[in-house]
């Protein structure tokens, strides 16, 4: 047995090229020789010797992880966690390891191509990339004339810089983002709130975490970042873990205590927990009054209504256990909540959010050690010349959603097809809203329109449903071969800024998202190719970060290629930042009282308003809950074979008690049926097999999200391969040929097709939550 | 003279969030193919409405003081190092089965490419390199630990002195070196036994 010490390691590191030290801030990572090392290596599995690694960034979900890719022979082998990122601190989870799946995916495109009869047929000539620049930027210059008829859609517009600054050089407005499960009722929410966007619960030193509708243990916007925290606080700090939720979710079993609420009545077993502390004096006189726009007498009032016992009515949850939860969580310091885009997105999703920040606000638990905090992240610098923003269209400002400040995308799809905004060119990137989209039936009718989208770029990796749909593709890197700098919301509160790099360079002809942008915009010309004068993507990336204090003295970019991230050691999270300078709202104060919801005539305090459709819901009829998983984002991962084998299907989740009222067994297949309002004509419905469980409420049926393709190739359709179909050596993987779900097992199907599209009337958002379903046996 | 190491992990399920990064890190660190596993996660719904809840259990092979496959196998393809970590040498396994027959715990398997028997190695690899294996280095909670036991600094020692473990069929008396703290019952008992909550109908083939 060979015994190599650490030292021998590292020398072995030194020895092979591209290893780089990553101990600079934190110290050896391991002191003694004895120790196993916990993180950031990987070894040959045959010769033991150190692979060599790049730092980078995860783009699996949103959380942004930093990740390593480890290499042999210019190849991927591995992907693991990078140990200096403050979010997820080394580990990774499934699907960033899985990464690796998407970038050798038997099916990549590698290769620009054009539409060979009619769209949607999967019929395409391969041209060259001077053809498909030649083209698309004669179309471009063309339809210039009117540069707001051009549309951008991207999958997360803030991490999508390139493309808005495409999008802006070009002179339309039209960068769209946000589809699937975006949180933007959320992010408004908090807005108007407390003048920042998102907010991040110090969970690890929380004594008290109240969970409305979350699952941060499977799916989270900071899934590891938090999870991780949110472990350290019920096992290291004791903090004790409420749930409230619909159904049985990780999360919830592992709380301490949890509860089955009625769907979409959160906002009312936060607002009577809330007046139960009003009432009970159990309220932080000095920091309503210091902190917030109201008094404790207006608010005591407004309250009032909302009385335990109305809750037990209307929720499900008992008059008796409101009044203990309400008074452990205002008596136990430091306490926080846990709510994402499960809580709002809904109808009332807007005021849903704003009940439960009700809570930590009135218990002064605002962004203190252990309660809810505001955001901290770094500002990125535009790149000079900074492309003006053209003024603003009815689809990045859709009418009768003025407040609406972070995009709707399911109302400006809806716009175009209703014929308010013309269409010349559709660019979409790294986006497939006729997957992700509610009403996917009508997305694809749309992309199907010739008259409607006369011209259709997809910049793609993938040839999912989208690209299906496009008439030139651009065959793109996918995040392990790109480059960008990202930040985030920090869960350690301590800002950072993160580098994707390309791991590897981009495989056969594809092409990085930033060369495919600066090539167009320099064809194009009329003005935009200003914005794209850069030399190379070094000269774009140091731009970005030029404004980031104290980077440049560390090394700058040089420092980030080698380390992936950089935060200021010196930095402690700073609690109370709001007392130097109040909140950025307004008034400088917490906006309990909302002048912006009166003046738009909405409900001004945080109020519970009943979704109608729940109230009058039949026997026959059950609200549908589509949820998000551990091992799928949304369209983005179906192509991963290892989280495929995991999850390839979502059967139908139904209580026990109802599947026998219905007579439904185990394993039959059921059909959900949307019910329609009165007027709409074309049935959606959709199959999938009974899950009977005990772990659901009895008027919900839930169902996962990421599965259910009927384009994104092979893997993500569950198709077995042969190695002879897979041109490229580089793709070829045996493993393509024990495929083995798919046909037999099924691949799932896509639930948010039946959801009509319904945004939130405050925040914008897709009411997801809110569908209300027939349901039958087949 | 210092003790001899003795290779072990406790998972702490109080920890773990059933989030799979460990079936994943095994996947991609030992080439594992498809419709195979060396560490997956079972779990078991307990409960009537509402007082439902999950348990779960991270499995691997327990590479076990008294290994009956290592007993059983008559090429000595099966083999245990010094420090307890249970081998295959692949050149010498003729993939007869007689040890997957003989664990008592399921946890080997029929490389599908490859025709020879596989199973979790505790990545001596990494391990011999001073690393950690792979699914301990990627959990995102810290649910599992690895170390060496006999060494009374160690994380692994200092868990096992100071928690409650159990380990899977103790009644096998094979000493099992994968230790689990508040492990359910159930979940231990029948190691068959399972559900996946995202996918039916497909686990006579697969173990998640």
């Amino acid at each position: 047995m060979r015994n190599i010490t650490r030292r021998d390691f590292l020398k072995l590191g030194a020895a092979s090229t591209a290893v780089l030290a990553i101990e600079t801030q934190f110290g050896p990572i391991a002191s003694a020789a004895e120790r196993l090392i916990e993180g950031g290596r990987s070894v040959n599995r045959t010769s033991g010797l150190p692979r060599s690694f790049l730092p980078s960034t995860c783009t699996q979900c949103p959380a942004g992880c930093g990740n390593m890719g480890y290499i042999e022979e210019s190849r991927v082998v591995k992907i693991g966690g990078n140990t200096m990122h403050l979010s997820n601190q080394g580990s990774l989870c499934a699907r960033g390891q899985a990464g690796i799946n998407a970038l050798y995916d038997p099916d990549r495109l590698l290769k620009p191509m054009r539409r060979n009869g009619l769209r949607g047929k999967n019929n395409w000539e391969m041209i060259s990339w001077e053809e498909a620049y030649g083209e698309v930027a004669k179309i471009l210059a063309a339809a210039k004339a009117n540069p707001n008829d051009f549309v951008f859609m991207t999958d997360d517009l803030d991490q999508d810089a390139v493309g808005r600054r495409f999008t802006y050089a070009y002179g339309s407005p039209n960068a769209l983002g946000g589809t699937g499960f975006y949180d933007a009722n959320k992010l408004v929410a908090t807005e108007l709130t407390w003048g920042a966007a998102g907010d991040v619960p110090d969970v690890s030193k929380s004594k008290y975490i109240l969970v409305f509708g979350a699952n941060p243990l499977e799916s989270n916007p900071q899934f590891v970042g938090l999870a991780r925290r949110l472990i350290n606080g019920i096992q290291q700090n004791q903090a004790k873990l409420v749930v409230f939720d619909v159904r049985l979710t990780n999360t919830k079993t592992r709380a301490n205590e949890s509860h089955y609420v009625n769907p979409g009545t959160y906002a009312l077993v936060a607002l009577s927990m809330a007046n139960v502390i009003m009432q009970e004096g159990l309220y932080d006189r000095g920091f309503i009054e210091q902190w917030t726009n109201v008094s404790p007498a207006q608010l005591t009032q407004h309250l009032a209504q909302y009385t335990p016992e109305r809750a037990e009515a209307e929720t499900g949850v008992s008059a008796l256990v409101i009044r203990r939860i309400a008074t452990e969580f205002a008596n136990t310091h430091p306490a926080t909540t846990i709510s994402d885009a499960m809580l709002s997105n809904f109808a009332n999703g807007v005021q849903n959010e704003r009940a439960v920040m009700l809570l930590n606000i009135i218990t002064g638990n605002i962004d203190v050690k252990g309660g809810l905090c505001l955001p901290r992240k770094y500002d990125l610098a535009e790149p000079a010349p900074v492309p003006p923003v053209p003024a603003p269209s009815v689809l990045t400002n859709p009418p009768n959603l003025p407040l609406a400040s972070h995009g709707s995308i399911e109302k400006a799809l809806q716009q175009i097809k209703e014929g308010k905004q013309r269409v010349s060119v559709l660019m979409t990137h790294g986006v497939n809203p006729a997957y992700s989209s509610a009403d996917g039936g009508l997305v694809e009718d749309m992309l199907r329109d010739e008259k409607m989208i006369p011209y259709h770029i997809a910049v793609t990796p993938f040839m999912n449903e989208t690209a299906l749909m496009a008439d030139i593709i651009l065959p793109e890197t996918t995040f392990l071969e790109d480059w960008e700098v990202e930040v985030r919301p920090s869960p350690e509160l301590v800002p950072y800024v993160s580098l994707r790099q390309a791991v590897v360079p981009p495989m056969e002809s594809t092409a990085s998202f930033f060369d495919i942008a600066a090539k167009l915009a320099n064809l194009v010309m009329g003005g935009m190719e200003q914005y794209f004068a850069f030399k190379t993507v070094n000269d774009y990336l140091k731009a970005r970060i030029a404004n980031i204090p104290g980077l440049a003295q560390a090394g700058g970019l040089e420092y980030l290629r080698q380390h992936g991230v950089w935060y200021d050691p010196k930095t402690r999270p700073n609690y109370g930042a709001f007392m130097a300078g109040g909140f950025r709202t307004p008034s400088g104060r917490i906006e309990v009282f909302s002048p912006r919801l009166a003046e738009k005539n909405f409900s001004a305090l945080p109020s519970y308003e009943p979704i109608a459709a729940f109230r009058e819901i039949k026997d026959d009829e059950m609200v549908l809950t589509i949820f998000d998983t551990a091992l799928q984002t949304d369209a983005k991962t179906a192509n991963c074979m290892w989280l495929d084998e995991i999850q390839h299907d979502n059967p139908i989740w139904i209580n026990s008690v109802t599947a026998a009222r219905l007579g439904i067994l185990h394993g039959d297949p059921i059909k959900l049926l949307r019910k329609e309002k009165s007027g709409v004509a074309k049935e959606r419905s959709i199959i999938s097999t009974a899950f009977v469980t005990e772990g659901i409420h009895e008027k919900v049926v839930a169902m996962a999200n990421g599965v259910g393709h009927t384009a994104f190739g092979h893997i993500a359709e569950g198709e077995k391969m042969t190695l002879d179909e897979i041109e490229v050596p580089a793709l070829r993987d045996a493993n393509v040929t024990l495929v083995w779900w798919g046909h037999k097992d099924g691949i799932g199907v896509n639930a948010k097709q039946i959801v009509p599209i319904a945004p939130e009337p405050i925040g914008g958002g897709q009411a997801w939550g809110d569908m209300v379903v027939t349901i039958a046996k087949v | 003279m210092p003790e001899k190491k003795r290779y072990a992990m406790v998972i702490d399920i109080r920890r773990c969030i059933a989030c799979h990064a460990c079936t994943v890190a095994c996947k991609a660190e030992m080439a594992v193919p498809l419709e195979v596993n060396a560490t997956w996660l079972k779990i078991v719904e307990k409960g009537a409405f509402p007082d439902t809840r999950r348990f779960w259990l991270p499995r691997l092979c327990n590479n076990c003081t008294d290994a009956i496959c290592a007993r059983n196998c008559p090429t000595k393809a099966t083999y245990k190092r010094e420090d307890g970590i249970v081998m295959v040498d692949q050149h010498r396994c003729i993939g007869c089965k007689y040890c997957i027959a003989s664990c008592p715990y399921d946890v080997r398997y029929i490389n599908p490419l490859k025709n020879i028997v596989q199973k979790c190695y505790f990545c001596s690899h990494r391990v011999d390199a001073g690393l950690v294996p792979a699914c301990v280095e990627t959990c995102p909670t810290r649910a599992m630990v690895f170390g060496d036991k006999n060494d009374s600094k160690s994380e692994v020692a200092q868990l096992l002195a100071s928690n409650a473990t159990v380990v899977i069929k103790k009644e096998m008396q094979t000493d099992p070196q994968v230790f689990y703290i508040s492990a359910d019952e159930t979940a231990m008992s029948n190691i068959e036994e399972e559900i996946n909550y995202y996918t039916e109908g497909s686990l006579a083939k697969f173990r998640f």
